[in-house]
């Protein structure tokens, strides 16, 4: 009996340093693997994660295209500086929104204040509740930079529970890691413009639709306050587009454009406009194709320049 | 609370230790930690569904104390008992679909007839837990074990945490008497419920969650993608049902071993099966031996005509498809599994105990496809749609495209499909050759690395996803 309870008190004990053992490695292993990934995040030549460290840290153009892929596939910024004169960039992201936007703005505002901010709206990235599990989609690719303030903020104010989870740089750095390494070693430099075509047409009409019965996500409300608040205090003068879909409708965009509305902000929308309502200017019915956005992309660069004048 | 979930890994260090702080003399007041520990836990998901396990748990007792008693007249009560016993699981899981069903069938002669639909959740474990607790009445109705007296005991049988909300499902005789016995901690044991723990984990995370990506994207939009990629997708999901099960039942073993209970492993390398039958010996393997038991062998089993064996066979397996799901894919997939099945049977395929590596290959690759196009019932949310995939599979040219998942993604999948392949292959037919793989140094770097493919490369939070429009 006393030599089963010794046993077991022994086993115990030597679970528990084995546990613990396992652990320090981890932490050795954690704290190496954060040292790499942080280097290549910053050092990343291009691909994925070129665009995101360069808006952290480099970007010094004076308009600064946002929003979700909408803005990266609707707006070449290589046309718009060139027909404006004016330095441009799409710093426009694929499935993303106001959270992981104002998050880009905050990180800009640090070195350095475009002169407009073009924010392409997408209402459910933008304003209404949709299928983002609680905000983690907005979330999950800023963790590279938790380090920075504003950023560690945002995540942590939109996933509370992610302050412990960021204290470890394996979570940090989950999946993007690959991308990180690979586009600091193996990768070219990148152009300084974000604007990422796409080919094809639409064959067979097949409408953006509408949604209806949507709620209002007030953490994404509060962060579209947000932006247009800190812009204003900024002296960084914004614009907000809701870009060509086909054959849609724009309900869902009342209560943005009454926001800007209240805000004095301009409000260009262009969900229902005949121009563009054809098959091939479309890949499929949310997003321009390359022919439909260089179109696009020439008239907005002539209604900024006609807006905008003071920008020169 | 889920497995996976970060909340429950700061919680378990906790109960792990307060449960281990307990000395062993003191095995109630253990019982009584992991009861409250099981029903917290339970009630993470909705408080008031406790009431549900609380309810069929004390349903299940009672009728196994009455069951013991020898008088005739208190066994004829087996059949409204067992009714009792899953009234619940009927309720909330087949309502809306019989109702459904039912107001199809009048709406098809012209009929109008719905009673007002349910919106309300399916208590989570119900059939896992419901199983587990009728499985004991009728082992006690047929004197297989004795009616349980102790109400504590059998309340943490069937509400045991690790298992009652996945399985596996664990008979009276492998999990009461562990219970009951006050027993002390066992380095080994603990050992491999870490192990288990870690690959049930990485195989869920890993693969099982990022081949959900593909899965989810291609089987919804199905109509815009080729045969071939619509069979690619197929082939995922065959991989990622299995990964994603077998990893949360390990992690379920795992953490039950943690605390010095074992259960019973539930997946033995499936798809080396050699014949749907032998799949069945490996796939959900406590689900199998519930189902043989209790309906099978309780409809006759192999012991009368061979119609009658099939028969038997046919509506096991009918009973295993409404099990999985109140849909009619569920019961196609059960069906198809019954047919195979008898099929074997009446060519005396069922096993393949030969030596001739060329016939087991080709067997286990048939068996494999066959379980595949099954799964694809399985998954789609109508018959209509799971016709659609098979037709297109069938019939729609083009190469197979996986880009959607993203050079990222199918890295880390060829990386973590290579160790899934080699660790089933080699438990199958390598176990003994492989010592060096016990060397610490090997064990110790095999475990960190499967750790760092959890942490850093496994599918954690609805970050990412697959971004396409249709």
């Amino acid at each position: 009996m006393v030599a089963n309870s010794f046993t077991s008190v022994f086993s115990m004990k030597k679970y528990f340093l084995h546990i613990l053992l396992f652990f320090f490695l981890v932490v050795l292993m954690d704290y190496g693997f954060g040292k790499l990934c942080s280097y290549a995040v910053r050092h990343a030549k291009g691909g994925e994660t070129h665009p995101l460290q360069y808006v952290a840290y480099d970007c010094d153009k004076d308009i600064v295209i946002l929003g979700s892929s909408r803005a990266i596939h609707h707006y070449d910024d290589k046309l718009i500086e060139d027909s404006l004169g004016i330095s441009t960039y799409n710093a426009g992201m694929d499935g993303q929104g106001i959270i992981s936007m104002y998050a880009r703005y905050k990180l800009l505002a640090q070195h350095h204040l475009p002169k407009l901010i073009v924010y392409d709206v997408e209402p459910l990235f933008d304003y209404y509740e949709y299928n983002d599990a609680e905000g983690t989609r907005y979330t999950a690719h800023l963790k590279v930079l938790a380090d920075n303030p504003d950023v560690y903020h945002i995540i942590t104010d939109v996933i509370p529970s992610e302050k412990l989870k960021l204290k470890s740089n394996l979570y940090r750095y989950n999946i993007v890691w690959i991308s990180n390494i690979s586009d600091w070693l193996l990768r070219s430099s990148d152009s300084d413009f974000g604007f990422q075509p796409l080919y094809g047409e639409m064959k067979v009409p097949n409408t953006a639709g509408g949604q209806s019965n949507l709620k209002v996500d007030t953490v994404k409300q509060s962060y579209l306050n947000r932006l247009i608040a800190e812009a204003k205090k900024d002296g960084v003068k914004l614009v907000f587009i809701a870009s060509p879909k086909y054959d849609a409708d724009s309900k869902t965009l009342e209560p943005i454009k009454a926001l800007c509305e209240s805000n004095d902000i301009v409000f260009w929308d262009y969900t229902n406009i005949e121009k563009y309502n054809r098959l091939n200017m479309f890949k499929e019915p949310m997003h321009l194709n390359y022919s439909g956005a260089e179109l696009f992309s020439t008239e907005i660069a002539g209604r900024l320049a006609g807006q905008y004048d003071s920008l020169k | 609370m889920s497995f996976t979930s970060f909340n429950f890994w700061l919680i378990f260090p906790f109960i792990f230790v307060f449960y281990w702080a307990i000395p062993a003399k003191w095995n109630t007041l253990r019982k009584v930690l992991l009861l409250v520990v099981s029903y917290l836990l339970y009630m993470n998901w909705k408080p008031v569904y406790a009431l549900v396990l609380l309810g069929v748990t004390l349903i299940t007792f009672w009728s196994g104390k009455l069951f013991e008693d020898k008088e005739n007249k208190k066994k004829r009560l087996v059949w409204p008992l067992t009714m009792l016993g899953i009234l619940p699981l009927l309720f909330f899981k087949y309502y809306n679909f019989l109702n459904d069903s039912i107001s199809a069938c009048f709406a098809s002669i012209g009929l109008q007839f719905a009673l007002p639909g349910l919106n309300w959740a399916i208590p989570v474990g119900i059939s896992f837990f419901t199983f587990q607790a009728v499985g004991y009445m009728l082992d006690v109705y047929h004197g297989r074990v004795k009616a349980e007296k102790d109400l504590l005991d059998y309340l943490l049988f069937v509400s045991f945490f690790p298992q009652v909300m996945s399985g596996p499902i664990s008979k009276a005789d492998e999990l009461l008497p562990q219970i009951k016995n006050p027993h002390k901690f066992d380095y080994e044991q603990g050992k491999q419920g870490l192990k288990w723990l870690l690959w049930g984990m990485f195989i869920k995370l890993v693969i099982a969650d990022r081949l959900d990506l593909f899965v989810d994207t291609v089987y919804a939009n199905y109509i815009h993608y080729s045969g071939s990629t619509c069979f690619v997708a197929s082939i995922f999901y065959t991989i990622q049902i299995y990964c994603d099960f077998a990893g949360y039942s390990l992690m379920a073993i795992g953490i039950a071993a943690t605390l010095g209970f074992n259960l019973i492993n539930n997946f033995k390398r499936p798809y080396l099966a050699t014949s749907i039958t032998d799949f069945w010996r490996r796939w959900h393997i406590s689900l199998t031996r519930w189902l043989t038991q209790y309906v099978y062998i309780s409809l006759g089993g192999s012991r009368c005509s061979k119609a009658r064996t099939y028969w038997n066979i046919f509506v096991t397996f009918l009973v295993s498809g409404i099990w999985h799901g109140a849909n009619w894919t569920f019961i196609v997939w059960g069906c198809m599994h019954g047919v195979l099945q008898i099929v074997e049977k009446a060519l005396g395929w069922q096993k393949y105990e030969g030596h001739n590596w060329a016939i087991k290959a080709i067997r286990i690759c048939v068996t494999f496809l066959l379980v595949n196009f099954a799964w694809v019932f399985f998954r789609m949310p109508s018959i209509g749609d799971a016709l659609g995939i098979m037709t297109r599979i069938f019939t729609t040219t083009g190469m197979p495209d996986i880009s959607d998942l993203g050079n990222t993604s199918i890295l880390i999948l060829l990386f973590s499909g290579i160790i899934l392949i080699y660790k089933d292959l080699k438990d199958e037919y390598f176990a003994n050759r492989c010592a060096f793989l016990s060397e610490p140094l090997i064990r110790w770097a095999a475990y960190l690395i499967l750790f760092f493919m959890i942490i850093a490369c496994g599918v954690l939070d609805g970050g990412q996803f697959i971004y396409v429009s249709f």
